[in-house]
């Protein structure tokens, strides 16, 4: 589903940050660990095609999308990969269920109610579908933000430390339903964090440096 | 939800900065356009009422004030002239003037006016009756549609003139039974539907029976008298070289009524409507300058006059159209200023776009949207309050000129005035979308 080869990026052409090669299949969790300024949010932007690097290949679902170029590379990025950021943000103008659909919608597919639906089901916030998302409690919102993620049965879904901003009670939830979700749609899910609570849920692990 | 209907939330969900570019842009649109339609209307009013006139000969004054006065009826005269003056131009053997048609005003009722007149002035704006018949005799008048149709009058109503132009009751006058309607003609779209068309001898006999009466009006301020023509009146000095003497008589044709006008060489109409035989004829476009110059009467050009008064107008139209454009100039900038301030606030929406598989051309459309959005908001508020404003001066006008404007005419150059307001927002939103297609995510999003 997702495979790295020899990635690295450099910001000013000079100092190269070089990242392992990770390999992860469907139904898999992974989780990356490293402490601040070891890259995790590059190496995570490289793998979601936020970020192009002209060394190494990242592979998702056969594709390299390091060849990918443009509107190409939004496209199945909206396709294949559903990112969840350690902020929840929205476009605060629309209602949650508008923002699920945009999210349909920019992927190039059809706008499907039951599906947005069902996954606002599954997530438990189906009450807030007609809300505005700035009315959403921190918890609502990263729940949101994974109904979001999914809402295109990706083939993988990353995270950017979606668990640093919550207490403990939530965060457990919060990986609990990442975990579950991610299996539901056949994706690989891939965590980057520095949060140590989260090293108990994952035994796939892999530590930058 | 697709790009165009997130545009209009994202709109709708500042509605203040809406509120402002709707505000601005409407007033600079809504004044353009109010321009356009007025020109539009009140060029096609006058254009209407030039009826084919060639020249308007009346007492001397304002020429501008004669052709308002005697052609739009929305002036009072400069005086009168007397018939004896007039004589010459009403032989129908001229060699150069197919048709005079005398005027006699400064009657009115209900500030309708009420004209002296022949059969002839039909001719000049295609009127034809309606319902009952042409006046024929005294005191008979004949109604203009318009007329008819406000002070709901109807076929062998009575009514008293009176004095002036203006609605005032102790001017009425006591003449008899006054005027009775024998006639209603169709509506025609000229001025001819706000008139009240009687014979030259009832205005004469309205006011000389007054002066049997004993004059209970001071007749220096009627219509007839208020332009001192003590001047033209008191003698026929000085104009023997003009060919206008007792000959021609006979050469008069009585008109529909039995009635010969040149027959009272002492009493005063107020003006002559004058169509050539051959408008280009030298002689012709050389009488006006010989009537200024040799008698005591004076000869005005409708379209040159009209021209006059277009240009004099004209420049308070042009500093209003010169305004406008600075607001809408003004309303862009603020269309561009609200759109830049809201990238602010918006790029991690974008960059979250951009994730979601949006290409960067599609946050361009989308900013470029807002911008089309703002100003076509702001354009159809500016033509509602044009519209409106048409119909408010329509009301106005109507009251005091008996002009016929209306709200409610809606030109194809409007549909310019959407377009370019299109384009205003398009231009205003370029940058910001320029900025919106150049949105580096990873950066955005790092951060």
């Amino acid at each position: 589903m997702l495979k790295t080869e020899n990635l690295s990026y450099s910001y000013n052409q000079k100092d190269w940050i070089s990242f392992p090669d990770i390999h992860c299949e469907a139904d898999t969790s992974h989780l990356i660990l490293g402490q601040s300024g070891t890259g995790k949010t590059t190496f995570l932007h490289l793998i979601g095609g936020l970020l192009q690097s002209k060394k190494g290949k990242v592979i998702v679902k056969g594709t390299d999308i390091t060849s990918l170029k443009g509107q190409a590379l939004d496209r199945f990025r909206g396709d294949n990969i559903g990112i969840v950021f350690q902020q929840a943000h929205f476009i605060n103008a629309i209602s949650v269920e508008e923002n699920l659909m945009i999210a349909q919608r920019l992927a190039g597919k059809p706008i499907d109610k039951s599906g947005i639906k069902d996954i606002l089901g599954i997530l438990n916030i189906e009450h807030k579908a007609t809300a505005n998302p700035k009315h959403l409690s921190q918890g609502e919102k990263q729940r949101v933000v994974i109904a979001r993620a999914l809402i295109n049965k990706p083939a993988v879904i990353l995270a950017d430390e979606p668990t640093s901003a919550l207490d403990d009670k939530n965060c457990a939830e919060v990986v609990g339903l990442l975990e579950r979700t991610a299996k539901d749609v056949d994706a690989a899910l891939v965590i980057v964090t520095h949060d140590n609570r989260l090293m108990d849920y994952f035994p796939n692990q892999i530590r930058l440096s | 939800m697709n790009l165009v209907k997130l545009s209009w939330k994202n709109i709708i969900s500042k509605p203040l900065n809406l509120l402002l570019s709707m505000v601005l842009f409407g007033l600079g649109i809504g004044l353009i356009n109010f321009l356009v339609l007025l020109n539009h209307q009140l060029k096609n009013q006058f254009d209407k009422n030039l009826a084919g006139i060639d020249v308007v000969i009346g007492a001397k004054g304002s020429p501008l004030q004669m052709i308002l006065c005697n052609m739009y009826h929305i002036d009072n005269p400069t005086g009168n002239i007397s018939v004896k003056e007039a004589a010459p131009f009403l032989n129908p053997k001229h060699p150069l003037i197919e048709k005079a048609i005398p005027l006699s005003l400064g009657d009115s009722h209900k500030s309708y006016r009420i004209v002296g007149t022949n059969h002839s002035i039909l001719e000049l704006y295609g009127g034809s009756i309606e319902t009952g018949k042409l006046w024929v005799q005294h005191f008979e008048v004949t109604l203009g549609r318009v007329v008819a149709d406000e002070l709901g009058l109807k076929i062998g109503d009575r009514f008293q003139s009176s004095h002036g132009f203006q609605d005032v009751d102790d001017l009425v006058h006591e003449h008899g039974d006054g005027f009775e309607i024998v006639g209603i003609l169709a509506p025609t779209g000229s001025v001819l539907d706000q008139l009240i068309l009687t014979t030259t001898k009832s205005i004469w006999d309205v006011h000389g029976h007054e002066d049997e009466e004993g004059g209970d009006h001071d007749h220096d301020d009627h219509a007839h008298d208020e332009h001192d023509h003590d001047d033209h009146a008191h003698d026929n000095h000085g104009h023997d070289d003009h060919a206008h003497d007792d000959h021609a008589h006979h050469d008069h044709e009585h008109d529909e009524t039995g009635f010969n006008l040149v027959d009272y060489p002492d009493e005063q109409i107020t003006s002559l409507l004058i169509k050539f035989r051959n408008r280009t004829n030298f002689q012709a476009l050389s009488l006006p300058r010989n009537i200024n110059e040799n008698t005591d009467m004076q000869a005005a050009s409708p379209p040159i006059e009209i021209n006059r008064l277009y240009s004099m107008i004209g420049v308070g139209v042009d500093a209003l159209r010169n305004i406008a454009l600075l607001i809408a100039l003004v309303s862009a900038f603020s269309i561009f200023i609200s759109l830049f301030s809201s990238l602010k606030d918006r790029q991690y929406e974008l960059a979250l776009m951009r994730v979601m598989g949006a290409g960067q051309q599609s946050l361009f459309f989308l900013i470029i949207m807002e911008g089309i959005i703002l100003a076509i908001v702001g354009c159809f508020l500016g033509l509602l309050i044009s519209h409106i404003g048409m119909e408010v001066l329509a009301g106005y006008a109507k009251a005091s000129y008996r002009y016929s404007l209306t709200g409610w005419l809606f030109l194809k150059e409007e549909m310019w005035m959407v377009l370019g307001s299109v384009v205003i927002g398009i231009i205003a939103a370029l940058i910001p979308a320029m900025r919106a297609y150049g949105t580096d995510i990873h950066e955005t999003l790092a951060r």
